[in-house]
Order: structure tokens, then sequence, then C-alpha cells
């Protein structure tokens, strides 16, 4: 018996009205055995329920024309494997049919043949599907047509269900490999055992639907391990995620290994027939895993990063909502159309993002010990700097110490050599029967000039102070000889620009100079030295000199000069009430 | 010599140069309330002097032919009688001044000073004053300050108190005794303490450091 389709002008021929027969023949039975009228799609659970085995389509398609070139039949979505034949000929076949491989469940299949196979009138399409009782095993839909019109969609969807998969589940294997070689050097990292545990069951899992030919396993095995080890993956993801925001709970880990554990064992030791339920039971429980994973997530957001948690919160979302999908939509409340399954999106997604912060965890912890590198180096740096400045110091410092101990040298001699000799002579032109004054004077100035020098020769040139002192006494044993009395005046500690001995001693001389003219010419009864705010002045009330006149010996171009060599400002005003002379810088 | 006065101070001064010698014998017998008790060039001979006259006040210059000035100051000091060293010198340098006083001289006396200031020095000395300078001020305060640093007793009475520094700064400005007393409001006398207290503290820390030293070397030895 046959039906001949009513086939529209279109290019591509959908056929969905046909007949089906289970049978075991290899050939495709004879017409009139088909007496079952089928519609596509057509899913075995709903219209065979409890029925697997060889299952036979047969189709009419009436050409009105020859068609030329070459043709293909598309299946875009069947379950478990197919054979189609045309008009008798076998024109494709999706794997060994008879030694049950594999699922081409999410694989669409496409045949070429040559246009010639067809011919005018009533063809005859076959399509041999192998299916199992209670799997949404089937035949969604049936297209035939030019191959350049087939070929495109057939493209799009076996990059969409096929390619792009491999492409993530290979991205995937890599990250659990590379994570697995992480973790085997720094054990202490548990959460990367854990995602190389989670990539292994995913990779169970997914692979299952992409091996095609030369499986080494039996149907029943494989499902076995599809299932088992999306149970699997659940439980290595809540073992991960446990260990990603830091928690510690053992006992419940044991009881998810129990339970995971007796499922699996369960599904190997009984028969076929009870597979799915207890499965069904251990999906129930994964899906309760797959809601406390979420909220722990959220429940320690704190412990990761903003980033961190919200990523990992879509990707298991994402992931726990296509497994709900695979196990509710399709297998406990099958439609007439076989479903797509997207649980293995799911856990490649989360394989990925999971990947994804472990790996950017891992860059971080490299960011953070090349920053305590820098730390180190900088700190290095940074004491190499200290010692080469308290070297420098020390150099300073013995530098300093051999001045100091050559003119502990210097004075020494001057003491016991010099300064005796001069000390000596004063003594004795005071005591000479016929006293000597002016001998004495000059003895005294050589005195005076010597202990000016000793005190020029001091460590800290640029305080003006600590040379200003000393010279008080100088000064007052010079101003007493002529009945002069100096009053002494320093409020202001000012330091001499680009100090030096030199520059320390010719200030003391001017300034020597100064009083050794108020002593000689001016008869002053007082002379005032004070020092306030970058300025000495030295003032008396003696009877004062023409500035524009003054005769050489007064030493006034000398003292300019010493002034000028040092940098300092010369001011001389005088009147017959006195004279006043301001050092400035 | 004549027994002296009750009423003088007695002085001893040991300077080997003659000359000089005889100017300080005058210089302080020309004084009424001092009198010199003996004088020597030599130290062995100044350490017997000082033995048998206990003088009031010594006058001890450092080059001596057969020892250093220093040695006698410090015996002094050790023998914790009232007699007082001055340090006779040329300079009135740090490094001759220091040393004495750190050995336990109560200040200084340039060796060409006029008779005046001779005798003014001594009164000042035997009146509980020191003479002082501004560069040995200026080397005072660097020291206690490196001492204060150093210090791991709180208080420490050996370290200046701050009117003791107040005094050495206006010293190293130049400012004479009786000018400090009118700027700090305070006698002439007080300010001649203050100094002395100074010097003690100096000599008393030179003398643990010199005791710390030889224990040290002593362990080491």
């Amino acid at each position: 018996m046959s039906c001949a389709l009513n086939v529209s002008a279109a290019t591509i021929h959908t056929l969905t009205q046909g007949y089906f027969i289970f049978s075991d023949t290899d050939t495709p039975p004879a017409s009139d055995r088909f007496r079952e009228p089928v519609q596509l799609p057509d899913n075995w659970t709903i219209s065979h329920p409890n029925r697997g085995g060889m299952g036979w389509y047969h189709f009419t398609l009436m050409l009105h024309q020859q068609p030329l070139g070459l043709w293909a039949v598309y299946l875009p979505r069947l379950s478990v494997n197919a054979e189609v034949y045309l008009n008798d000929t076998l024109i494709g076949s999706g794997g060994n049919i008879h030694n049950p491989e594999i699922f081409n469940t999410l694989r669409p299949l496409l045949f070429h043949f040559p246009a010639q196979l067809l011919h005018q009138g009533n063809n005859r399409i076959d399509v041999r599907i192998l299916g199992y009782a209670n799997e949404n095993s089937g035949l969604n839909t049936l297209k035939l047509g030019p191959d350049k019109d087939l070929d495109p969609p057939y493209r799009e969807q076996f990059f969409r269900e096929v390619q792009a998969p491999m492409i993530s589940f290979g991205l995937l294997i890599l990250l659990s490999a590379w994570l697995f070689l992480i973790w085997w050097r720094h054990r202490q990292e548990k959460q990367y055992l854990m995602f190389a545990l989670c990539g292994f069951f995913s990779l169970f899992y997914t692979s299952a639907f992409m091996v095609r030919d030369h499986s080494p396993l039996s149907h029943p095995l494989w499902m076995w391990i599809i299932y088992c080890s999306a149970s699997w993956y659940v439980y290595s993801v809540a073992l991960l995620i446990h260990r990603f925001v830091n928690v510690s709970r053992p006992r419940f880990e044991t009881w998810l290994f129990i339970y995971t554990a007796t499922g699996t064992l369960l599904v190997a030791a009984t028969p076929a027939a009870y597979h799915f339920s207890i499965l069904g039971i251990m999906d129930l429980g994964m899906a309760a895993v797959s809601i406390y994973v979420i909220y722990l997530i959220y429940r320690y957001r704190q412990t990761c990063l903003r980033s961190e948690w919200i990523l990992l919160f879509c990707a298991l979302s994402f992931s726990a909502a296509t497994g709900y999908h695979d196990v509710f939509i399709n297998l406990a409340f099958p439609e007439k159309e076989i479903g797509s399954y997207y649980f293995y999106w799911g856990s490649t997604v989360v394989g990925i993002a999971i990947a994804l912060l472990l790996l950017l965890r891992f860059d971080r912890s490299l960011s953070l010990a090349e920053s305590m590198n820098r730390e180190l180096y900088s700190l290095v740096d940074k004491k190499s700097l200290e010692l080469n400045r308290s070297f420098q110091e020390r150099q300073e410092l013995e530098t300093r110490h051999a001045v100091l101990s050559e003119r502990e040298r210097i004075m020494r001699e001057l003491h016991d050599g010099l300064g005796g000799y001069l000390v000596s002579a004063l003594v004795q032109a005071e005591r000479a029967p016929s006293p000597m004054p002016l001998m004495q004077q000059t003895l005294r100035a050589a005195l005076n000039d010597l202990r000016i020098m000793i005190d020029s020769l001091d460590s800290d040139p640029s305080d003006i102070v600590m040379q200003l002192g000393p010279l008080r006494e100088r000064l007052e044993s010079c101003m007493e000889a002529n009945g002069t009395i100096l009053h002494w005046s320093i409020t202001d500690q000012p330091k001499l620009p680009h100090a030096n001995s030199t520059s320390a001693l010719h200030m003391s001389r001017i300034i020597q100079e100064i009083f050794t003219n108020i002593a000689k010419h001016s008869s002053a009864r007082n002379a005032y030295f004070t020092v306030d705010n970058h300025r000495i002045e030295i003032r008396d009330d003696g009877r004062g000199f023409d500035v524009s006149t003054a005769k050489p010996g007064r030493g006034l171009p000398n003292l300019r000069q010493r002034a000028d060599q040092i940098g300092i400002r010369l001011d001389i005003t005088s009147s017959t009430k006195g004279t006043q002379i301001f050092l400035s810088w | 010599m004549s027994p002296p006065p009750l009423h003088r101070n007695t002085v001893l001064i040991v300077e080997d140069e003659p000359a000089t010698r005889e100017r300080l014998v005058e210089a302080v017998n020309a004084h009424v309330l001092l009198h010199v008790a003996g004088a020597t060039g030599s130290l062995h001979e100044g350490m017997a002097l000082y033995e048998s006259l206990q003088p009031r006040v010594m006058l001890v210059d450092l080059g001596l032919p057969d020892g250093s000035g220093l040695d006698l100051i410090r015996h002094v000091r050790n023998r914790q009688t009232p007699t007082e060293s001055l340090v006779l010198t040329i300079f009135g340098d740090e490094q001759h001044v220091v040393a004495a006083l750190k050995a336990g001289a109560r200040g200084y006396l340039l060796k060409d000073s006029s008779y005046a200031t001779i005798a003014d020095h001594l009164l000042m000395l035997i009146d509980g004053g020191s003479p002082i300078n501004p560069k040995v001020a200026r080397f005072l305060l660097g020291q206690f300050s490196t001492w204060e640093k150093e210090s791991q007793t709180a208080p420490d009475p050996t370290i200046l108190t701050a009117r003791e520094k107040e005094i050495l700064t206006l010293i190293t400005k130049g400012y004479k005794r009786h000018e400090i007393a009118n700027l700090l409001n305070i006698s002439n006398n007080t300010v001649g303490t203050h100094i002395r207290r100074i010097y003690e503290k100096l000599s008393v820390h030179s003398n643990i450091e010199a005791t710390q030293e030889a224990a040290q070397r002593g362990l080491l030895n």
C-alpha cells in the first residue's frame, strides 16, 4: 500500500505524510506491508511508547518531470540513527546501524545523490531508523531537493549543532588540562583539580553527542556514561564552588558522593526498563544541588570580586536552565517534535566561565607576585640608596675628621711653637727695663691675628655667630686699651652666603680692621656692635671722618676689596658725631 | 716664700716658660686678695708643691717638659680637695681647654692676659664662677647634645638643663657674664654657678666615659 504525495512546484520537497512499520529486514519492506500512516514529526515516545528497535518510514514523491543535477536528502533531526533508500537504492547512512553506535540526535544528516536516481512519476523513499524505547527516538522532517538548495541550511545547522560545540568542547579540554597541570604543580590549590574533574565529566557527557563511528562502547553503556557523567558533573561543580567561595562542608560532600555513586551503580545494575526512573530521581537531586550551588554563589558573593560572582551566577543559572530543559521538557514531558538538547552547552559555558575566573585569579596572583617583586626591588633600591648616602656621609665625616685633625696638628704646632714664642716675646717686651710699647702692640696684634686665623678654621664657616662670638674677646682687648666701651648685641643668627674658611677669615678681618680704625682714629667713648637680620652694624660716637677724602692709611679700599670678594655690601656714613658702618648680605 | 696672710687666697703656678711664669707671679701678687704660694716649671715639682701647699687655686700649663699638665689637673680632681685649677693657654682654643675641663679644670686663662684679667679670672673662680669662652661653650653644647641623645635614663642629672643650655648659647654669641645676668634677670654669681655646674657635668661624664672605656679595654684584654 502506498500513498502518493501531492508535490508542489517548490524546489524543496518536504515530506510529512507517510507510513511506518517496525521491521528488522535489511532492505525496505514491500509497500503493502506499510499499513500504519504516520505524520512527521514523529516521536516514538509519544506514538509508540515503550517500543524500540528498527523502524521503517515509507514516503512517495511524485515528480512531474525528470530532475537534473545533484540532489540531496536532508534529515534535520532524528534519533538514533538512519539509512535512506531512494527507489530501493541506499543513498546514505548516519553510521553503522546494525551494531548501534551513537546518537545522531543532535546531528543533521544530508545525503547527496545524482538526480538520475529519481524519475518522472512516483518515486519511493524509505528511511530506516534505529531507535530506543522512551528516548525520544523518531524522525522530525524529511526534505528532498537540489543539493544547492539544501546544502546551505544543512551547513548552518551542522555548524550550530556540531562544529560550534566541538570547538567549545576542545577549548574546555584544553582549559581542563591546563588547570589540571596547575593543580599538579600546586597541590594545595584544590579548586584547580575540581575544575579538571568538571571538565572530565562534561567531556564524557558532551563527547557522547559527537562520537559518530567506531565507538568502543555499546549504546546502553554510552547512555549510562552520559546520564551518570551529567550527575558527576553537577557533583564536581558543587565541590568546586565550595572551594571557590571558601566554604567547608565535608558532610554535605560525603552525602552527595554517596547519592551520586548509588545512582550510578543502580543504573549499571538494573535492567534498562528501570533506568529512566532511577535517572529521574537522580536528576531531581541534581536539580536541587544546582539550586544550592547558585544560592551559594549569591550567599558568599563577598568572598569573590563583583565581576566573579556575577559571571559565575549567570553561567550556573544558564547551565541549570539547560539541565532542567533537557530533563523535564525532553524526557518528562516530551513533545511530538523531537526536541533539542542544551545541557552540553550549559556545562560548556560553566566550564569556560570557571576556567576564565580561575585563570584570572591565577593572573592576579602572578600580578601580586610581580608587584611584591617590584616592591622588593624598590626596597632594595631604597636600601642601596641609603647605603650610598651613609657611605657618602661617612666619607664626608672622614674628610672632616681629616681636616679637623690637620687643624689640631697646626694648632698644636702654633701653640707649642709660634704662639709660645709670641707670648714669651710679649712678656719680655713688657718686662724689659725700658718697656717697648710699640713692640708690645705689634706682638699683641700678631697674637690676635693668629687667634682670628685659628677661629676661621672653624668647621662651619657659614655660622657667622660662631665667628663673631670668639671675635669679641679680641676686639675687647683692643678697645679696652683706648678706654672705649664695647656694646655687644646679637639678636639674630644669620648665615653667610657661600661661606668657606676664607670668607669667614675675611669677615673677621673686616670687622677687626673697622675696630682697629675706631681704636686708632675715632677717640670714641662707646662702640656698638649689632647683628640683626643679615646685617652687621658697627657704630661709634667718635669724631668721624670725611668718607670721600679718607686717607689710604685708614684701609678703606682694603675693606671694600675684602667685602667685594665675599659678596658683602659695605656702607659707611660718618659725621662729627660718629661713624656708622653696615655690612649686609 | 713668706707665709701668706690669712685673708689672701693661695695660688700655685705651673708654667715652664720662665718669663711668662714670672709675669704671672707678678700679676697674681699684684692683687690684694691673691698670693702666689708657689711657682714651678715642671710637672713633678708641681705635684709635690700641690701636696705640700694645698693651694686654693692652681694655674697649670699643659705642655710641661716632664709631662702633661692634664695629669696634675686630674690628680687634683681625684684628691677632692678644695683646690681648683685653671688651665693656661695661648689661644683659648677648645682643643686645649676642653681636654683640661674634662680632666677637672674649672676654666682657662690666656697667658698674655692683662694683670687685671688674670686677677678677675682667679677671683671669679674663687667666687664660685668659671671662666669660659664662646668656642668652649659651643663645644659643650654639641657634646652635651650628643650625650643627651645617647642618654638611657630620664631625668639624667648629667645632661644640661634648659637654663644651662640658654646660658651656653648666649656665651657662644659673645655675651659676657654680666650681660647674660642682665638678659636672664639673674645675678652674676648665678651665671657663674651654672657654668661651674656645666663643667662638673662635663668632668663627671668624661670620667664615666673613661671608666667605661677602661672597663671595655679590660674585658677585651
